[in-house]
């Protein structure tokens, strides 16, 4: 096992070099002079001077390849340069912005799973009854409204037309009941379906057939056989929904005022904050080749075949 | 109780079709009764049946099923759910279906065993080993601590019949139980098939294509053809003394050891030598030889056997020599030309002299095409033909050729049978006129009957046109029938060589005389 | 014809109506959707504006109608435009395997390490607004799933006996990859376009709502909805008209989808 994680690991570091080069290039190609923009970004009046001495105090006269490296190096002591706008070390500002994402994504995917997961089994239980049309009508209608959408509706009926919260509750643990409930909406649609379709999947298996001839009980074939095997595959679509989850955020936070990294990163981009975009983008990927890594372990651990 | 079970008058639906006509048949306690038929004849509809699961699609329609005394067609969906597992067990061909693939086989027999009537884990494995002694499966505790995956195939399938008798039922119904397994693994199932009826006096209903099984371990023996019964009775009499014209043709379709082959064409021109082939896959820690230092040759008109079980590299060997595997070592002379180191573009000018057919006829053309648009491909990649009038007219005169009619050329491959797959193939591979045809396990997923015709086609045809051919083969009596020459393979390297009729009434190697004596005849 | 064909049939009129639909929708318009009037802001659907009219007195319906075509045309093409990218170079990288696959599959990786919302939201922001900067962004990482499809389907299927013929019968590789590779793994391939198309009309309009997409004036959903944000409290029908407009759309295309899928993925459809 252990061997398996470092080997893993090792994989990890050129996926995440070519991330942070990638990322490095997008901003190196954006159109703009990143000096024009932190002066602007500044509010400082942009004369030839100021630009000239800017650029040479952001190591923008060096060749593209060095710029790079000096970039990288600093991403090792986890200094992710400072905010054109504010001058704040880019870290510090992910850093208190990433708590409250955190919060928003840990409730939301908690919630999804204790949804998703009995009600997939419940639906592939019944399969074609009611309960499961019904069900599957439900998340058909929530895959189909994009999350702005669904958030701006609950706050039209939760706040404008119940009264049963304020609009604005930015910070306070009220302010998560909307925010969470509009991703779990979204997350669990998608996933109560995959859920459902990998357990009928596993149905379907030979071996599950032969238990029945052989007379085991359906409540040991159910949730020690066919519920360990589609745990495999559940896990997996699980750690790739947190890609979207953490994407989605960006869209929630905002419409929630929500301070959290999506809220961030789209008020950097209004400000062309590009060391706080790169940042973002970095540990974004980052989080997420981690979460895929996890996946993989408890794959690992659930499949023997897996070498 | 007369019968242990009494079917009487069944006929079974498969949807709104009937599959199974007004068939009667009896299983004593203590007896094998082999229900032996091609595909599509029902076989195995019956067993369905019989296990009554929801799920299978099937349902009688007609008749009465008695088990125990008891119509299994008037019990209810509980009953039947405590007949299973605890008074009939049921075995499959794929022999890693009856286990969950990802869990200890210990656990999955304890489940069983739990299901019917608690028991400690402890208790549970000491009557799992009891019973693997009897069956003669040896080091028990480390197959219950093992993972499915981790045991062959055969293994598995030993495993799966032991799970079946955990409950001790009174009757085993076996699926093709040996088809997915090679023939000495084969030989392996059998033998715990005989020691289950001879140590816990089980009765077994077996379904299988192969008669030589069928003769081997059945009492009885009931023949099918298209969902009807043609010959039932005690299996001496019916394979030895068939009453109906079907059943002779099936048991003359059935390969038989030869001694005496067909001598080979004097002296032909030979064609290919090949040295010291070699194949490697993979790098460093992970190399796997498929093939090692193989060496032969072949000459005009003469047929050469590969024979070996799977995994014995007698695939790879063609693969090399036809270039859909790149030779890692060795020589391939073609005449003059050296094959084995010619590059991928000069190559494709080989194909017209060496063509090559697939075990998966049906497969060997693309499921888009219409027979006539494939062999059309061919013919004009190959050939200096361009006008369609006279390549139709070639398709047509190689259609009839092989034994079908020129309109079948124009439907599309799954509308075939797979023997007449097969023949388009062979129809396909001889537009070009080739000197060497290889037939890859040409005739191994053919029912015998077809594959009899089709073996046929290709003796005539290399008699006719001149052809050499290699035929590779699991089967060691449809080789001593029709080849000249055979070279026999185990784990990549030829462990005999000689003339066919030598090699057959002499073996010198302890592993051909295995593989003869895995042979299950009719006799 | 069974259950299946029919809804099939039922949801490609249904859909091509809508498409067809927002083409001409523009020449329909009630009202003109880029016409300001403040005396008329916020007023409630009535006679005139049956959608009502949005702070700046321009008619919703209007809006909605003349958004169709750009949320609806943007969709389809970036779905077609990956969908056709990213099969041929899955089916070549497949085919050819070696150093070009290698090097492909490490950077689908590194693409794929990025969530994809994600990286459009970034790019879109360094590129600044517009919609073909929004498609860019989105089309960065949405051709990899076609590309990582057509590659797995054609691995599994160059080893099978057909491709093996092919070549011994003499096929260029060029004939193989296209005559017999491509219509043997287009239906797949197909099913999860059709699928994509209501998820990328989703992600054009939610970085239009971010104001990242499209930008105003000119009228799409999902920035129409961004903008009648302001005044949700007071005007409620500002956020529907759209809103509503992009749900039904999106719904429509989902069912497309779905039909699609059952008819050419029969394994599925026995899931339900």
């Amino acid at each position: 096992m252990f061997s398996f994680i470092s080997k893993r690991l090792l994989q990890l570091i050129p996926i995440i070099l070519g991330v942070t080069f990638m990322t490095f290039t997008l901003l190196y190609l954006a159109p703009g002079d990143p000096a024009q923009s932190r002066l602007l970004a500044q509010g400082t009046v942009v004369s030839d001077e100021a630009l000239e001495s800017t650029r040479e105090s952001m190591g923008l006269n060096e060749p593209f390849l060095v710029q790079y490296w000096n970039w990288l190096k600093g991403l090792l002591t986890s200094d992710f340069g400072t905010s054109y706008h504010d001058d704040q070390p880019v870290m510090i500002k992910l850093q208190r912005a990433a708590i409250p994402t955190i919060q928003l994504t840990f409730f939301s995917m908690l919630i999804t799973l204790l949804i998703s997961v009995p009600l997939g089994i419940l639906m592939a239980i019944k399969q074609n009854k009611w309960i499961d049309n019904f069900i599957r009508l439900l998340t058909f209608i929530g895959t189909s409204i994009p999350n702005f959408m669904i958030s701006l509706l609950l706050i039209y009926v939760v706040c404008l037309k119940l009264k049963l919260l304020p609009v604005v509750t930015s910070g306070t643990y009220k302010g998560l009941i909307l925010p969470v409930i509009t991703l779990v909406i979204m997350q669990s649609s998608k996933f109560i379906r995959q859920v459902r379709a990998e357990i009928l999947e596993q149905m379907d298996k030979e071996y599950v057939l032969s238990a029945r001839v052989r007379g085991v009980k359906e409540s040991t074939l159910l949730f020690k056989n066919v519920l360990h095997n589609s745990m495999i595959t559940i896990i997996t679509i699980f750690g790739l929904s947190v890609g979207t989850l953490l994407a989605g955020t960006a869209v929630i936070e905002t419409i929630f005022s929500w301070p959290g990294l999506g809220k961030l990163v789209i008020d950097s981009i209004s400000y062309r904050d590009y060391p706080v975009i790169q940042g973002f983008v970095v540990i974004m990927a980052t989080v997420y080749v981690l979460i895929n890594l996890f996946t993989d372990i408890c794959y690992k651990i659930l499949d023997p075949r897996v070498g | 109780m007369e019968h242990l079970v009494d079917v009487k008058n069944l006929s079974i639906n498969y949807g709104p079709k009937t599959v199974v006509h007004d068939v009667s048949f009896t299983v004593d306690e203590g007896e094998i009764l082999a229900i032996v038929g091609e595909s599509g004849s029902g076989k195995s509809t019956i067993l369905k049946a019989i296990m009554q699961m929801p799920g299978f699609g099937v349902c009688a329609s007609k008749g009465t099923m008695y088990f125990e005394d008891r119509d299994l067609l008037k019990m209810t969906k509980r009953e039947m759910i405590n007949i299973r597992g605890t008074k009939m067990g049921a075995i499959f061909q794929n022999p890693s279906a009856a286990l969950n693939p990802i869990r200890k086989i210990g656990i999955q027999f304890w489940e069983t065993l739990n299901s019917h009537k608690r028991i400690s884990k402890k208790a549970a494995y000491a009557q799992v080993l009891s019973i693997f002694e009897r069956l003669n499966l040896k080091n028990g505790t480390r197959i219950l601590n093992a993972y499915p995956y981790q045991l062959s195939g055969g293994m598995n399938q030993r495993v799966a019949i032991a799970l079946s008798m955990i409950m001790a039922p009174k009757l085993l119904l076996a699926d093709e139980p040996t088809s997915a397994l090679d023939v000495t693994t084969q030989a392996q199932v059998v033998d715990e098939l005989l020691r289950l009826k001879n140590e816990f006096h089980t009765s077994i209903i077996l379904v299988t294509h192969n008669i030589g099984v069928a003769a081997k371990l059945a009492d009885k023996t009931m023949i099918m053809y298209q969902g009807k019964v043609v010959d039932y009775g005690p299996s001496q009499e019916v394979l030895k003394n068939p009453q109906n014209a079907y059943s002779r043709m099936l048991l003359d379709s059935i390969p038989q050891i030869k001694t005496e082959n067909p001598s080979a064409p004097s002296h032909g021109k030979k064609l290919l030598e090949v040295k010291e082939l070699c194949k490697t896959y993979g790098k460093g820690k992970h190399t796997f030889q498929a093939v090692k230092y193989v060496n032969f040759q072949l000459s005009e008109g003469e047929i050469l056997g590969i024979v070996g079980e799977s995994g014995s590299g007698k695939s790879t060997i063609v693969k090399q020599l036809i270039r859909l595997e790149k030779p890692s070592h060795g020589s391939i002379q073609m005449g003059e030309l050296e094959l084995s180191t010619l590059k991928e573009r000069e190559f494709s000018k080989i194909y017209a002299n060496m063509q090559m057919i697939f075990q998966n006829a049906v497969g060997s053309f693309d499921s888009h095409m219409k027979i006539r648009t494939s062999i059309t491909e061919a013919i004009r990649n190959m050939t200096q033909l361009r006008n369609s009038n006279e390549i139709n007219a070639l398709i047509d005169d190689l259609m009839v050729k092989v034994g079908l009619t020129p309109e079948m050329a124009d439907r599309f491959p799954h509308e075939l049978s797979g023997g007449q797959c097969q023949r388009a193939a062979v129809a396909r591979a001889l537009a070009l006129k080739p000197k060497i045809l290889i037939c890859d396990e040409a005739t191994s997923a053919l029912d015998v009957s077809a594959q009899a015709q089709v073996v046929k086609l290709l003796q005539r045809l290399g008699k006719e046109m001149n052809i050499a051919i290699i035929f590779i083969c699991h089967d060691l009596a449809l080789v001593s029938e029709i080849c000249h020459r055979v070279i026999v393979m185990k784990n990549g390297s030829c462990v005999e060589a000689g003339i066919t009729s030598e090699v057959i009434s002499n073996p010198k190697e302890h592993y051909t005389r295995n593989l003869l004596s895995s042979i299950l005849t009719v006799e | 014809m069974d259950k299946v064909k029919k809804r099939f049939l039922f949801f490609s009129i249904v859909s091509l109506i809508i498409i067809i639909f927002s083409l001409i929708a523009p020449y329909l318009t009630p009202n003109d959707p880029y016409e300001t009037n403040v005396l008329l802001g916020k007023l409630a659907p009535c006679k005139s504006y049956p959608f009502g009219t949005d702070s700046l007195g321009r008619c919703v319906l209007s809006r909605v109608m003349v958004g169709a075509k750009t949320s609806i045309f943007s969709a389809l093409v970036l779905v077609f435009i990956t969908f056709a990218f990213g099969t041929l170079i899955g089916i070549i990288s497949g085919y050819f395997g070696g150093i070009f696959d290698s090097i492909l599959m490490r950077f689908v990786d590194i693409l794929l390490a990025f969530p994809s919302m994600v990286l459009a939201i970034a790019v879109a922001g360094i590129l600044g607004g517009g919609l073909i900067n929004a498609m860019l962004a989105l089309g960065l990482t949405a051709w990899t799933t076609y590309a990582r499809l057509a590659r797995s389907h054609v691995l599994a299927i160059k080893e099978e006996d057909f491709i093996k013929a092919a070549k011994i019968n003499g096929s260029s590789k060029t004939a193989i990859m296209f005559k017999h590779l491509l219509p043997n793994i287009i239906g797949p391939l197909v099913v999860n376009a059709t699928v994509q198309i209501g998820s990328t009309m989703m992600g054009i309009a939610g970085l239009s709502f971010l104001g990242l997409g499209v930008q105003v004036p000119h009228a799409e959903w999902g920035s129409m909805v961004s903008e009648a944000r302001t005044c949700f409290q007071l005007a409620p029908w500002t956020v529907f008209g759209p809103g509503i407009a992009i749900i039904i759309t999106i719904m429509i295309f989902n069912c497309f989808g779905d039909s699609v899928q059952n008819i050419l993925d029969p394994k599925h459809k026995a899931k339900g």
